[in-house]
């Protein structure tokens, strides 16, 4: 079995006239203290955010405004300045057109503590804010493959999800799955993702089981005869690795490797959903409140996205993006106690997809986050429009969906059944 | 540096290089404005201070994320027109010489539109656009895609009308142009390839031939 969390670090915030700068990070859910990776070395680097001018008319020659080339130039120079005069370099660069600033990646020596360069960088009044790059942990649990059947499936038994399908199967619906690589070529997801895109360019781009296990909760094939059926077979992915799973230290099993995402790698991902027109952005990941994120998870609720995200019992408030504002926070259904305001889905022994064309069971709230953004997928179909997702949930006691209400928006007297007569008797009528 | 200045879809400058020198600034709270120098190759002049182009604008974000834009130009332009491509003088031919006619004109165009992630929209209203005693109106599409961080490709539609066809020349036709290109970003530079053509016989907004279509290459540095 495998229980996966994503959690995201905290970020700060610095100013400067034009400019702007930031800088977080994520990593993968919790397990048992005494199964935890021994702590990994500090992260010694800070993420500055340089406000961007609005994109404007320039007598360029050709047509205005294809580019900032200029705006571009002087950022980096200050960039380059700032990072002088407080005695770190320049890593990397990542303009955000959605946030309206440039996002410049710091190295601090050894002997620096990050929190400090931050702090300091924040003082200066072209900053906007700075803040340290935080690293989160997942560890796997020992995997015990199973056959990988449909009827195993949770959602199976508790959502109806066949019956679901013969209403919905969130055809054409974009979701954004942020989480390490997916297996494109596995059997059960093939053709099923639409694009993906690597946030994560200094490590290995290789298939990584959380999310490929994400990946089918959401859309693996149905009725192929083969593994199991995603909540949302015929939904659109968009793998956007912000994770890396990491290499097992010698003696530990390839399953049992922590799989880390920072902040930058998740605030590009995120801005690249938006960018690119998801529908739902799934993040099976908790961590510390990051202001870069938050800014970027508000465009995105502004832009109607939905975004769904694992609660995270070891953290405050679930951790973030959980416990942002807008985002729909999901838990294990079968954990306790519940929370208010927390949903809860499928998330023990869950069979989906892994690495190497094969099936394993899962555990954990990002499989059960993984299972309401198909859900939502499906929701979404029916009624495009919809975007205040948690408004539409409906729930039994103790916040545990109802899936089949949930799409068929029934109440009352008029249960699942019901509500799935009504639905074929329309859709037989038209 | 570009192989070409050529301006909505039409050399200026009879398809030879030239150079611009410019300064530019922003403010956070939206105001712009800048000032474009520019030095071209009139071949049979030599090189030459062709002119600026001075601009002030004001940017503002809108909750839907959308930027909105205003402004104003002015350019000062001197061009040398070979006499063999010329159709007819100019009104504000300043110089003449056996080879070469000497156009120099002084407008203003206001501008205004939106933009949102890479698509951009605006309209500029000229009272007497490149002094041909014309007033325009010019909608101006583009669009971009970044396959890659840092490459840029570009899409461009742009129509000129005049608003008072009371004049009865060639001036008084719609002229459509379109570009698309590639744009390799650096730090500080970037270089250019695109391609601009126009609606066949361009005579307007001056009268002298022109090609339908031109390749351009181009070079910029930041400072």
């Amino acid at each position: 079995m495998r229980d996966e969390p994503l959690m995201l670090s905290s970020l700060r915030p610095l100013v400067l006239g034009l400019l702007v700068a930031a800088s977080a990070s994520l990593g993968l859910a919790q397990t048992p203290l005494a199964d935890q990776p021994a702590p990994a070395a500090p992260i010694q680097q800070v993420l500055v955010m340089l406000r961007m001018a609005p994109q404007h008319f320039r007598p360029d020659g050709y047509g205005g405004s294809y580019g900032d080339g200029e705006g571009r130039s002087a950022r980096w120079r200050i960039a380059r300045r700032l990072a002088k005069e407080q005695g770190v370099s320049v890593a990397d660069e990542w303009p955000m057109p959605v946030l309206g600033v440039d996002c410049y990646l710091m190295t601090v020596p050894a002997d620096r503590s990050p929190e400090e360069v931050a702090a300091r960088l924040g003082r200066d009044p072209g900053v906007s804010w700075s803040e340290p790059l935080h690293t989160y942990h997942a560890k796997g649990e020992p995997i015990a493959h199973n056959d990988p059947l449909y009827r195993v499936q949770p959602a199976a038994r508790e959502w109806r999800l066949a019956e679901l399908h013969q209403i919905s199967t969130g055809r054409d619906v974009r979701i954004a799955v942020i989480d390490s690589a997916i297996e494109t070529t596995h059997r059960d997801l093939v053709g099923q993702i639409e694009l993906t895109k690597n946030f994560v360019p200094d490590r290995p781009d290789i298939p990584e089981d959380h999310g490929t296990g994400v990946a089918g909760v959401i859309a693996a094939h149905a009725d192929n005869n083969l593994g199991m059926a995603g909540v949302a077979p015929q939904a659109r992915l968009m793998g956007l690795r912000a994770c890396w799973q990491e290499t097992p230290r010698a003696g530990e099993a390839e399953s049992t490797a922590p799989t880390l995402c920072d902040s930058l790698s998740l605030a590009k991902a995120l801005d690249f959903a938006i960018s690119h027109k998801a529908q739902i952005i799934n993040m099976s990941l908790s961590g510390p409140p990051d202001l870069l994120l938050g800014r970027l998870v508000d465009i995105a609720l502004t832009d109607k996205i939905i975004v769904v995200a694992a609660y995270d019992r070891n953290l405050p408030n679930g951790g973030f993006p959980a416990s942002h504002k807008g985002v729909v926070a999901v838990a294990d259904e079968t954990a306790d106690p519940h929370v208010a305001g927390v949903f809860g889905a499928p998330g023990r022994d869950v069979p989906t997809t892994e690495t190497g064309n094969r099936w394993f069971l899962v555990n954990g709230s990002s499989y059960a986050a993984a299972h309401v953004s198909g859900l939502f997928a499906l929701v979404r179909q029916r009624t495009p429009s919809v975007h205040n997702a948690s408004a539409l949930v409906v729930a039994y006691h103790g916040d545990t969906i109802n899936a089949c209400a949930t799409l068929l928006q029934t109440s009352g007297s008029c249960d699942c059944d019901c509500g799935l007569s009504r639905e074929h008797l329309s859709i037989a009528h038209k | 540096m570009e192989s070409q200045y050529n301006v909505r879809g039409v050399s200026l400058n009879d398809a030879k290089p030239d150079i611009r020198f410019g300064l530019t600034y922003d403010h956070a709270s939206g105001a712009y404005g800048g000032l474009s120098g520019i030095l071209g190759d009139t071949a049979r002049n030599g090189v030459q201070p062709l002119g600026y182009i001075a601009y002030l604008g004001f940017a503002k974000p809108l909750p839907n994320g959308w930027i909105w834009d205003v402004g104003a130009t002015n350019t000062q332009i001197t061009l040398y027109i070979p006499a063999s491509t010329l159709l007819r003088s100019p009104q504000n031919t300043t110089y003449k010489q056996a080879s070469t006619e000497r156009y120099r004109a002084d407008y203003s165009e206001f501008y205004s539109g939106v933009s949102v992630h890479d698509i951009s929209a605006r309209v500029y209203i000229s009272p007497d656009y490149l002094n041909q005693g014309v007033s325009t109106a010019y909608l101006d599409l583009n669009a971009a895609y970044r396959p890659i961080p840092q490459l840029r490709l570009y899409g461009h539609a742009g129509a000129l009308t005049p608003l008072d066809s009371s004049k009865g020349a060639e001036s008084d036709r719609e002229h459509f142009d379109l570009g698309a290109g590639a744009v390799w970003e650096l730090h500080h530079a970037e270089l250019r390839l695109a391609w601009t053509g126009v609606t066949s016989k361009v005579e307007y907004p001056i009268n002298f031939r022109q090609k339908n279509n031109a390749l351009i290459l181009s070079a910029t540095g930041f400072f």
